[in-house]
């Protein structure tokens, strides 16, 4: 089965929902493909914690230093982040690589995404959050900052009327998180786009005339699509695996792509409260639990939030265990039940985002899987040994007992490398100012291939420091406006 | 057993064969007591005094706290029996006693044998305490219930979310909407 259409967006999430809006505003005959499955906002998410749910959704890759989360569903990762919506800071933009040669392309900046982050904010409701409304575990995070003499600051959501449930991660029943699929799809399907989930794409075959045939498959069936423009808005991990998969046929598309994952520098650490702070709260409340510290953001090219995990949550990706207790058997039987009985109230987890370089890979394994690697550099494990020793000094100068903080595979075995774990993957496809450099110019438009965009993380070149969401939406909303323009 | 079945065993055991082919093989071959292959109720009384050394003082009410370790949506179910004929094989041989008859402090001995075994093992023991531990602290079978020992209520039930007075803890802040500069 062939179908044609004048622009095929493949998937649905921040990178893939504001090129269909705008190109279906715009006249344009519109399809967007989603590898997931459909979801209706108002009826398929559960507060709930059966894992059988969560990975119906939610898919991860890793390697021995870093593990990847994100979701395969209409709307992409929208239905299951915090809605943390935030501006990357300015000297995110300054980052360079090793050769001092700047990673963003000439000419974006904050300044210039500043109008884009406008939309974005508008388009998902954005608003800094109350004060009378940060959860009791971003209360005590920023008490115990201001202890310290740290400013903090109360951080911004994609939100209307959130109640504080405490279930983002499993998806807003309450339709309060403004995902996706309450604005930018729905917006889109009026204005002509039609979306077909259940579709995934495995390989680009460019057509004369600067044309595209991408052969998919939705369970045993094949569909191929013809188009004439292209928009990759898979996200880092599945944006990646289809041109990575494409090799054969689109010969030219450069050394880089799969290269250059950046991963935000994600590093936690916890304690017990100090009996003098009073009681948090892991399970009420908002998912990220309101506050943001900008205080590193110079000195250490770091922010620091709480972090706050349902039991499921926390389980699923560490083991906790006392500082500084024998290792066995710690982490089961009586003393971790008494640790896990502190959890909810007298446990905070700190959460730190930071600029580390773009130095993850993917590639094919056999069988066609995603396969991750990320190198222990020397500046690598010295940023996250400084970065972890500040987290625990936050911690330690506020009384509290440190909790050492295990990653865990998915067998329940310790992770040996300790590392990395994020959902804020971003430069699997990176923008740059030429093919020797990234795999798409600054419109984002493929080096070698003419209607060819990506507009989804895998273009963003750098760490953000910061939740990517709304810089991953904006950069989208910046190309797609070049998109429509040209086509005019 | 059918090939595609022994192809698919290997595969799993692959890290136990190369450091002790003794626990992979009995699997394999199913050379461990009838009793655990056709006797759901040992299989589960073993399992339920192991899931009560993982997690001590659990109350499991009405519910049966080993159910993730048999459910077949989770590998682990294929190899259920055999954890429990290993669990009862170490604690006759320490104990001369059925695992279930231990005490706290015997299973929990036996089980942290079963931790310091040979890879397989280990990883059979191991993945039996996460499965465990994600199971009951995230009440993963009832939204409702959650897991009282640690106060998880499961679904949302309109807890405060706040305390009084945010102006005693927030502190100055650096910017004047929540975005850097």
């Amino acid at each position: 089965m062939i179908r044609e259409t004048e622009v095929l967006v493949i998937g649905t999430g921040f990178g893939a929902a504001a090129p269909a809006l705008r190109l279906a505003q715009a006249g344009c005959h519109v399809t967007m493909i989603e590898k997931g499955p459909r979801i209706d906002p108002l009826k398929d998410f559960r507060q709930t914690s059966d894992p059988q749910y969560l990975l119906h959704y939610l898919k991860g890759v890793s390697s021995e230093r870093l593990s990847l989360t994100f979701a395969e569903a209409l709307g992409g990762g929208s239905g299951f982040y915090e809605m943390v919506s935030l501006r990357a800071p300015s000297q995110v933009f300054d980052q360079v690589d090793d050769a001092g040669r700047r990673l963003w392309p000439a000419g974006i900046d904050r300044v210039t995404l500043n109008p884009y982050y406008d939309i974005a904010e508008r388009m998902l409701h954005v608003n800094q959050i109350p004060a009378e409304l940060v959860p009791k575990t971003g209360q005590v995070f920023a008490l115990m900052m201001k202890r310290l003499g740290y400013s903090c600051d109360r951080a911004r959501y994609a939100e209307r009327g959130c109640i504080g449930s405490g279930f983002c991660v499993t998806g807003c029943i309450y339709a309060a998180k403004q995902s996706l699929l309450l604005n930018y799809l729905p917006q889109a399907v009026a204005a002509g786009a039609e979306i077909e989930t259940d579709v995934e794409a495995l390989r680009i075959i460019p057509l004369p005339g600067h044309r595209y045939e991408v052969r998919c498959r939705r369970g045993r069936n094949a569909i191929t699509y013809r188009t004439r423009i292209l928009v990759l808005g898979g996200g880092t991990v599945g944006t990646a695996r289809l041109l990575l998969g494409s090799r054969e046929t689109m010969p030219f598309l450069g050394e880089h792509v799969g290269r250059h994952i950046a991963f935000n520098g994600s590093v936690k650490a916890a304690a017990i409260l100090a009996d003098d702070l009073p009681d948090g709260d892991m399970f009420s409340g908002r998912t990220h639990p309101g506050m943001i510290s900008y205080e590193f953001l110079e000195s250490h090219g770091i922010t620091i939030s709480a972090a706050k995990a349902m039991p499921l949550q926390l389980l699923a990706g560490v083991r906790l265990r006392m500082h500084g207790e024998a290792r066995q058997p710690d982490w089961w039987g009586a003393s971790n039940v008494e640790l896990m009985k502190l959890y909810r109230h007298r446990v905070v987890a700190l959460y730190s985002m930071g600029l580390t370089p773009p130095a993850a890979t993917i590639s094919i394994g056999p069988g066609g899987a995603p396969e991750l690697d990320l190198q222990a550099t020397p500046a690598l494990t010295r940023y996250y040994e400084r970065t972890k020793n500040l987290l625990h000094s936050i911690l330690v100068r506020n009384g509290c007992r440190l909790v050492d903080v295990e990653f865990v595979e998915r067998d329940g075995g310790p992770r040996e490398h300790g590392g990395f774990s994020t959902a804020h993957q971003v430069g699997s496809c990176r923008m740059a100012d030429s093919r020797l450099h990234g795999v798409v110019n600054a419109a984002g438009e493929a080096f070698n291939y003419p209607g060819l965009f990506i507009s989804d993380g895998s273009a963003i070149p750098s760490s953000l420091a910061v939740n990517t969401s709304l810089t991953i939406l904006a950069n989208a909303e910046r190309i797609a406006e070049g998109i429509v323009a040209r086509r005019r | 057993m059918e090939r595609r079945a022994v192809v698919r065993y290997l595969a799993v055991l692959l890290a136990g064969v190369g450091t002790q082919a003794c626990t992979p093989l009995r699997i394999l071959t199913g050379s461990f007591p009838d009793e655990f292959k056709h006797d759901p109720d040992i299989v589960g009384r073993t399992l339920r005094a192991f899931t009560a050394a993982v997690i001590p003082g659990f109350d499991p009410g009405d519910t049966n706290p080993a159910r993730a370790l048999l459910d077949h949506r989770y590998p682990f179910a294929a190899y259920a029996p055999f954890f429990a004929s290993d669990l009862s094989r170490r604690a006759d041989e320490r104990f001369a006693a059925p695992f279930d008859a231990l005490t706290l402090e015997q299973r929990t001995a036996v089980i942290r044998a079963g931790l310091g075994a040979d890879d397989t093992t280990r990883k059979l023991y191991r993945g039996a305490i996460y499965l465990t531990q994600l199971a009951i602290y995230a009440g993963i079978y009832d939204d409702d219930a959650g897991c009282p020992l640690i106060e998880f209520r499961g679904r949302y039930r309109g807890d405060t979310v706040s305390y009084d007075d945010p102006g005693v803890f927030l502190p100055k802040p650096r910017t004047s909407r929540g975005n850097a500069a």
